[in-house]
């Protein structure tokens, strides 16, 4: 067994694209770890909706040997999350580690989310190695990016190191530098227990629930009794080992290393992140730091559109829970739209992905509504409500005040996009706090902004401006009072739940009017004219007319047709009856679809 | 499928049973019922027609005369009939020898003088064959015009030119015909109000007592569908709702009446026939896939020369969508059918079905309908719209027949 002064734990921090799978492969084949016979492409992303989007979303480390002239060092690479959704996954990977290896694109240069979790790391001591990835490119300026690193996280020009992970150049030298400029694990103070962060888990099927930690301090033995410090729940080990990739069994976790650890818990929502792993007969003196419930912040209705597959979909749901203790989802109902469930979702990342994960892993059509964050109402009988679903938001009368989650965002963008970029901001209700100049060619900037405003098309719309070259982070700021109101959408006469949403009043109009306009298009026309209209606390505020139908008729009806055109009639009818009946009005599922849809597009 | 074994007892297979107490529908013809021969031979086919028909082969005209001796010898008329209609397919294509040898069966189960049409293509005239239908007793000829432009024919995939229609009515008047009906096809893909007038001047200029105008309808599963479906056409409704109501002014100016969605006669020259029909009336078809309907009754023959020879070998003769209508659903069709034409739907049948006469009144007050004396009648924009009609009576009306009933309570958006 190698002891403490040879391990090294580090993490890869990198944005989309930049290159962390590739270099994470070099280093896998360095070491042997993996022949190249059993070498696939990105190894360490094993769900395809990661792969295919590039990005992690489970932490999964990997633990590799590596011999520097007879010495042999162990390292244990974590793979973190790099999106801002997973951010509290980010920082329990990056509790995990002594060093982190910040992987910057040559061309492209430091993006929000990196500096982000590059402060995140600094923050928690980490020591910062900036790699600056694919070299070798024609449009590769590594001196400018040099620049920014040294503007933004302060660290000297000298200490980055030129690599290409794709073509092996400059691989030796990171290696040189886990060794040489990443601390081993601290020596731990005497006395303090046995210590184990909770990073990450899994479920599997026939081991219950697999826990990934970090032991700081003491061990863990396969036998022994463990428990988590913050959920206060006890269990047998009934097996630790490592990831060299796949699992592979040990007797004990040892003091400075990382690997795994299987109990007999078998639902996830008993092991937190964060939390502290220790052993009955060597109990921790007090907790590991940083521990805190995950809360969802974002939410929205899942339905199933063939309303058949309810069962299907609770199903779905549940196993995707078992994998995922951030993803929260209770039922609920819509005269529109049927059975479905409220989720809630860690941010809009998370909650793309496990829509995705619906459609494709579990094979089901699904619908959601327009997402929704949570607001604090103090209502004026002195009761305090939060709100999560437009449905539930009382009426105006009844309020004394409404608080919005707001967040911080970090927007990098080129300098040429700033004007439109502050004119998005201010549209979206946003303060801007400070710009910072990263470089001659690009700038920060700080913003207070809702959380709602951010939740439908802001990603998309900062992309769109910069030409895809602006990125976004993003962390809670608290809430803020705000004049907010339930927009409701009428469709002759009758609200239709599937499409209120919350917010703030000098938008309802505004997006009232969209909505209706959307709806005048996609409804079928009908016998009769119907309004549609968008209305707060019943005041209209935009008003659209379905013109009633023009033409529908059989040109022949003869002997021979009267039967055909009957059962053709009867047809159509029971086609009505599978539509939405919203009062006299048939919506078809295909307009709710495409209202929902634009309005999140 | 054919459920009155009873009839079929001792009188034997292939003779006419003698007095049956209580004839199956299937073997009745009513009094002043209306008549309808189905002819499925066309000397070739169009690209838009879905109708039961196909290009006669030798020994095809044998099989269907002596199938047509045999549907006579198993129906019991019960009295003469009040009209009779040869459709088809193209009945024009029967020998003056057929025409007299069928149509004489006709003759002797018709009222004396009632209305007798024959469809024929304007190409299919001949002395011989005027001779003949005057002989038997036809007395109105139904001319499948469609267009008079080369072009919108060649879009149709109609495999005759229309250039000689007038030289045929012109003999046609001649020998004295005066009823004729001109068919004419509108919204035919190249088609505007241009080519529509001129196609309506051409006919006009013939004096048809008669004229029908049919919206274009792209029947699935015929080539003229497939081939437009591969040019990627799209039916445009807002502009087939202006080109008919184009087509309509233009013919209530010219001084006909507009009695039906697709039909038009100057005043006293309506289809008798056709009235039966749509007054849900009596009507009993023969030859191949004929539609009938007798009492509660309605039932087709089956489909091809072949399969309709077959079913006559049986006493009664095998059908095919049988289906008994309850009175409900007998007064909810006169109301969808009647509101397709200008005579309507009377008010007080209106009360034998719960919750129809609320529908008739919201659609009046939507402006389909208006009150016509003691009918309801549908106005012109409701007859633009009579399918979404008929389908709004037969979704929201009736408690008498289970078949309409929505679910008591049923929660919206098919919850349970």
């Amino acid at each position: 067994m190698l002891d403490r002064l040879s391990i090294r734990n580090f993490c890869i921090i990198a944005h989309v694209d930049h290159g962390k799978t590739t270099l994470s492969d070099r280093l896998l084949e360095l070491t042997r770890t993996v022949t190249a016979r059993d070498m696939k492409e990105q190894m360490l992303d094993s769900m395809d909706l990661e792969r295919e989007r590039g990005i992690t979303i489970k932490s999964h480390p990997v633990s590799m040997v590596y011999n520097d002239d007879g010495r042999e060092y162990l390292f244990n690479l974590m793979d973190t999350p790099g999106h801002v959704d997973f951010s509290y996954e980010v920082s329990r990977s990056l509790a995990a580690c002594e060093g982190a290896l910040l992987l910057v694109d040559a061309a492209q240069g430091i993006e929000a989310q990196t500096v982000a979790n590059a402060h995140l790391a600094v923050a928690q001591g980490l020591e910062v190695i900036p790699v600056i990835n694919k070299v070798d490119l024609p449009s590769a300026e590594p001196e400018r990016i040099q620049d920014q690193i040294e503007e933004v996280l302060a660290i000297p020009r000298e200490e980055t190191i030129l690599a290409s992970a794709k073509s092996g150049i400059g691989i030796d030298a990171v290696i040189r530098a886990v060794i040489d400029r990443i601390p081993p694990p601290a020596e731990p103070p005497a006395g303090i227990g046995t210590r184990g962060l909770v990073f990450d888990c899994v479920y599997n099927p026939y081991k219950g629930v697999i826990t990934y930690v970090r032991i700081f301090s003491g061990e863990v033995r396969r036998g022994e009794t463990v428990s988590f410090v913050g959920s206060e729940v006890s269990s047998q080990v009934k097996e630790v080992g490592r990831f060299s990739p796949q699992m592979v069994p040990e007797d004990s976790l040892e003091t400075g290393t990382v690997g795994y650890v299987v109990t007999g818990i078998r639902d996830v929502a008993e092991v937190k992140l964060g939390d502290t792993l220790t052993r009955r007969d060597d109990p921790a003196r007090e907790m590991l730091p940083g521990y805190q419930e995950v809360r969802p912040m974002v939410f929205s209705g899942l339905y199933p559109l063939d309303t058949s597959d309810y069962e299907k979909l609770k199903a779905s749901l549940g196993k995707l829970r078992l994998n995922d203790a951030a993803f929260v989802y209770q039922s609920e109902s819509s005269a529109a739209l049927g059975f479905g469930f409220r989720c809630g979702f860690l941010g809009l990342l998370h909650m793309e992905i496990v829509q995705e994960r619906l459609r494709r892993e579990y094979g089901l059509d699904i619908l959601s509504t327009y997402p929704s964050v949570i607001y604090r109402v103090k209502k004026t009988d002195g009761t305090f409500l939060e709100v999560d679903n437009p449905v539930f938001f009382p009426p105006q009368t009844e309020l004394e005040w409404v608080e919005e989650p707001m967040i911080e965002a970090t927007i990098h963008t080129p300098n040429s996009g700033i004007g439109d970029l502050l004119a998005l901001i201010s549209e979206k209700r946003g303060l801007v706090e400070g710009t910072e100049t990263l470089d001659s060619q690009r700038v920060m900037i700080r913003a207070i902004l809702p959380l709602n405003e951010i939740l439908v098309d802001f990603n998309d719309r900062l992309k769109s401006l910069t030409h895809g070259y602006g990125s976004m982070d993003y962390e809670p700021k608290g809430h803020q009072v705000a004049d907010l109101v339930r927009l409701e959408i009428l469709v002759n006469e009758e609200p239709i739940e599937a499409f209120s949403s919350i917010v703030h009043r000098s938008k309802a109009e505004a997006r009232g009017r969209a909505l209706c306009e959307k709806l005048k298009d996609l409804l079928p026309r009908q016998l009769f004219r119907i309004p549609i209209q968008a209305a707060v606390d019943s005041r209209i505020v935009a008003r659209e007319t379905l013109s009633p139908m023009r033409k529908d008729v059989t040109a022949k009806c003869y002997g021979g047709d009267i039967s055909r055109k009957r059962k053709l009639l009867e047809k159509q009818k029971e086609g009505k009856k599978r539509m939405k009946q919203i009062g006299s009005v048939s919506i078809p599922q295909e307009a709710f679809v495409q209202v929902l849809k634009s309005s999140q597009g | 499928m054919v459920a009155d074994a009873g009839t079929v007892g001792t009188a034997g297979r292939r003779g006419r049973p003698t007095a049956p107490a209580d004839p199956s529908p299937l073997r009745r013809i009513p009094a002043g019922a209306a008549l309808y021969l189905h002819v499925p031979f066309c000397a070739a086919t169009c690209d838009f027609c879905a109708f039961d028909k196909q290009v006669p082969s030798p020994g095809d005209w044998q099989v269907y005369r002596e199938g047509l001796e045999a549907e006579w010898a198993l129906l019991a008329p019960e009295g003469p009939a009040s009209s009779c209609f040869w459709g088809g397919g193209t009945p024009g294509l029967l020998k003056a020898s057929d025409i007299r040898r069928i149509g004489d069966r006709f003759r002797r189960n018709l009222q004396p003088g009632a209305e007798w049409t024959v469809e024929l293509t304007p190409q299919c005239l001949t002395r011989e064959k005027m001779e003949a239908w005057r002989e038997v007793g036809v007395n109105r000829l139904s001319l499948g015009v469609q267009s008079f432009s080369p072009s919108l024919l060649r879009a149709l995939g109609r495999p005759h030119a229309n250039d000689r229609v007038e030289a045929q009515v012109d003999r046609l008047r001649a020998a004295g015909w005066d009823n004729l009906n001109l068919d004419l096809i509108v919204a035919v893909p190249g088609q505007g109000p241009r080519e529509l007038e001129e196609d309506l001047r051409r006919a006009l200029a013939l004096s048809p007592d008669h004229l029908s105008l049919y919206n274009l309808t792209l029947e699935e599963d015929t080539p003229l569908l497939a081939r437009l479906a591969r040019e990627g056409y799209r039916v445009d409704p807002e502009n087939e709702a202006g080109l008919l109501e184009h087509a309509w002014d233009f013919l209530e100016t010219a001084g006909f009446h507009h009695y039906e969605v697709s039909n038009f006669a100057r005043p006293g020259h309506e289809s008798r026939h056709h009235r039966t029909i749509w007054g849900m009336g009596e009507w009993r078809g023969l030859g191949p896939s004929a539609a009938s309907q007798v009492g509660s009754y309605r039932f087709r023959n089956p489909h091809g020369l072949e399969a309709w020879r077959t079913a006559l070998r049986e006493d009664p003769p095998a059908v095919e969508e049988r289906v008994e209508l309850s009175p409900a659903e007998r007064v909810l069709e006169r109301a969808v059918f009647g509101l397709r034409t200008s005579r309507g739907f009377p008010v007080e049948a209106a009360a034998a079905v719960p919750g129809l006469e609320g529908i008739l009144r919201r659609l009046e007050a939507a402006e389909w309908l208006r009150r016509g004396g003691d009918h309801w009648v549908p106005t012109r924009a409701g007859l633009l719209v009579a399918d979404a009609i008929g389908r709004e009576i037969l979704a929201s009306a009736g408690a008498g027949a289970p078949d309409f009933s929505l679910p008591a309570g049923a929660a919206p958006g098919n919850l349970q």
